[in-house]
Order: C-alpha cells, then sequence, then structure tokens
C-alpha cells in the first residue's frame, strides 16, 4: 500500500507542522498549509490529497465553508475535521452534515487520529477504484 | 421580574458565556500543541538508535505530561459546554448533559470537603425546552451548599427520573453534617423556590427547607421541547 497522502489546514502553524512531522514518521506524506484558500490553491492546482485534516476556526474561510468547497471540487477527498470548539457533539453533527468523514476534539490523540486518517483513505481508495 | 432585567441578564449571561467559551477555545489550541511537542519528543526518543540509561525515565515523563494535557482537555470541554449554555436563554437541551456539566465543575468543591459526589442519571429520558444556565445555576444553589454542609465522608448523590412526561431531579444528602458554625447554611428556600419558578419546575424539600436531606425539581411535561 502507498503511503497516505495527508494535507493538514490549520492557522496554528505549530500544531500543523508538528502534527505533519509526527505522521511522517509514522508512514504518511503529510504536508502542511495554514488557511483554506492555500489548500484550495493546491488542490486546484492539481496536487490532491487522500484525507485533509481541517481546523474549524480559521481566519477568513473558516472550516466549514472550505469543506464545502473541496466537496464541491472533488468530493472523493476525505476531510476529518479537527476542532477545539464547543464540546464536540454540535460540532460533529454540523461536520457530518457537510460530508467531513469525521471529527476530532483537539487535542487529539496520535493512534486514534492515524486510524481515522487510514479509514478515510481505505474509503477514498475504493471510490477511486469502482471509478476505474 | 419585568421585561428589561430579563434581557439585560440574559444579555449579561450571554456575554460571560461567550467570554468563557473563547477562553477555553484557546486553552485547548494551546494544550494540543504541548501534546503535539511532547508526543514528538517520545517519537524521536523512540527512533534513536541507542536508548540512553534515562530513557525509561524520560517516557515516563512524557506519559505524564500527556496524562494532565488530557485532563486539562477534559476540564476544557465541559466548560465549553457549559459555557455555550448561555449562548442563549431559551433551548432544547438534555438534563443528564447540563447536570453532568454541573457535577464535573463541582467536584473541585467536592474534592476540598472530602464529600462525594455522585450521580445515578435515568437512561433515554427526554429532551426538555428551558433554561440550561438557570437549571445549572438552581443545581449549584442545591448542590454547592450540601457540599458544603456535611461532614468528611458525607455523600451528595443526584438522580434524575421520567415523571409524568416530565423530569425529576433528586439531590439527597448523606452522612454527618458539619458542627454549627463550620460551614453555611443549606440553600435559603425562597430563592431557591424563585428560580424553580423561573424554570416553571416545582421543588421540594424532605424533611424541611431549614435542613434538607433531599431536595427535588421536578421539570413539568408542559416545558418539554415542541416537536422540530
Amino acid at each position: 500500500m502507498t503511503e497516505v497522502k495527508v494535507l493538514i489546514v490549520d492557522d496554528e502553524k505549530e500544531f500543523a507542522s508538528t502534527l505533519a512531522e509526527r505522521l511522517i514518521l509514522r508512514g504518511f506524506a503529510a504536508s502542511a498549509v495554514h488557511c483554506a484558500e492555500d489548500a484550495l490553491a493546491l488542490i486546484h492546482a492539481g496536487d490532491i490529497p487522500e484525507v485533509i485534516l481541517l481546523d474549524l476556526k480559521m481566519p477568513l474561510m473558516d472550516g466549514m465553508e472550505a469543506l464545502a468547497a473541496i466537496k464541491e471540487y472533488d468530493p472523493a477527498i476525505e476531510v476529518i475535521i479537527l476542532t477545539g470548539h464547543g464540546s464536540g457533539g454540535a460540532v460533529g453533527v454540523d461536520a457530518k452534515k457537510g460530508a467531513a468523514f469525521d471529527c476530532i476534539m483537539k487535542p487529539v490523540d496520535i493512534k486514534e487520529l492515524t486510524q481515522k486518517i487510514n479509514l478515510a483513505a481505505a474509503k477514498r481508495r475504493q471510490y477511486m477504484e469502482q471509478e476505474k | 421580574m419585568d421585561k428589561l432585567n430579563r434581557e439585560m441578564r440574559e444579555e449579561q449571561l450571554a456575554f460571560i458565556g461567550r467570554m468563557m467559551a473563547g477562553v477555553s477555545h484557546d486553552f485547548k489550541n494551546h494544550l494540543a500543541i504541548i501534546r503535539e511537542l511532547n508526543g514528538l519528543i517520545g517519537d524521536m526518543l523512540e527512533l534513536e538508535p541507542e536508548k540512553s540509561a534515562k530513557h525509561a525515565r524520560y517516557k515516563k515523563i512524557i506519559g505524564d505530561i500527556d496524562e494532565r494535557v488530557e485532563r486539562a482537555a477534559e476540564m476544557c470541554r465541559y466548560l465549553s459546554g457549559f459555557s455555550h449554555r448561555m449562548d442563549q436563554a431559551l433551548s432544547s437541551f438534555s438534563v443528564n448533559d447540563v447536570l453532568r456539566e454541573a457535577l464535573f465543575l463541582l467536584q473541585r468543591t467536592a474534592r476540598q470537603k472530602q464529600v462525594a459526589l455522585d450521580s445515578s442519571l435515568g437512561e433515554e429520558l427526554p429532551a426538555i425546552f428551558s433554561d440550561p444556565a438557570l437549571l445549572q445555576f438552581a443545581c449549584y444553589f442545591i448542590i454547592r451548599p450540601a457540599l458544603e454542609s456535611l461532614a468528611k465522608d458525607g455523600r451528595v448523590l443526584v438522580s434524575t427520573s421520567e415523571e409524568g412526561g416530565g423530569i425529576r431531579i433528586t439531590i439527597t444528602m448523606e452522612g454527618e453534617r458539619r458542627s454549627r458554625g463550620e460551614g453555611p447554611a443549606p440553600a435559603p428556600g425562597e430563592l431557591l423556590a424563585g428560580l424553580a419558578q423561573e424554570l416553571n419546575a416545582q421543588v421540594s424539600f424532605r424533611p424541611s427547607v431549614v435542613a434538607p436531606q433531599e431536595v427535588v425539581l421536578v421539570l413539568p411535561p408542559q416545558i418539554a421541547a415542541p416537536p422540530a
């Protein structure tokens, strides 16, 4: 199985870069950008991640708007919402309505996160296989 | 309470809630960074080709930091939930969720007083449409004096059940009372009766309002949430 390509989108630069480093150490092809606009620019340029870890609260375009824009461009990109907002329940429901794969509360548990990334990537790969 | 006073109180609570929610959100972001940096140190330690003599000690410290981060994050999650209860005065909510937040935030007082604060919350209770922040305040107003009036090794038990389509909250105090002058008096019945009236609820004290061993708050079915 080829390494899973993951893009972290979070305006907390230290969080995003450290998480990317930890995912790389675990065999993922991870990179980070610090706003939704940069993530969309990458996707529109053809640099398509399999899984996006998306922060909810960001300046300018927020996570839910970004989720809608990503899904409109390529519904097969799987998005996991990472949030420190609220107590989780309501955010998770909204995220699922917006077709996110899942929602994880910050601070994240790295084992739980890597399991969910692998599940999300497997779903995308199955979908891509069926589309061939 | 007249309309203007009520609106002012609601706005003030919403303001406090927004401030608290913002701070707890920022705390969670800081905790997320601490956890990732701490985790990265752990990853790097594991990748070292030769483990130092202090490897196990370092791993233990990293584990301890992670455990503290998790505990602080749990507090932030409850604080967030509690803060957002004040966003709007009336909403549809689970009484059990509201009580879990209040009880979590009162655990510190319970530990200090060496009194157990336990719960036995009924399953599959109907959601109600009421003022969750006011309900938390009413429960706080019963539980905190109870914790302070009980002697060491006492117990406060909060339980919920369905009653006639509404929700019954029973707060029971078990154990010896502190001797006179050691703690404040139990909740004044008059103010609690006022809060219950605001919630359209019934409150009763057993055996007496002066030194209750059980306080029952019944939220009636007529304030149950209308279908969405």
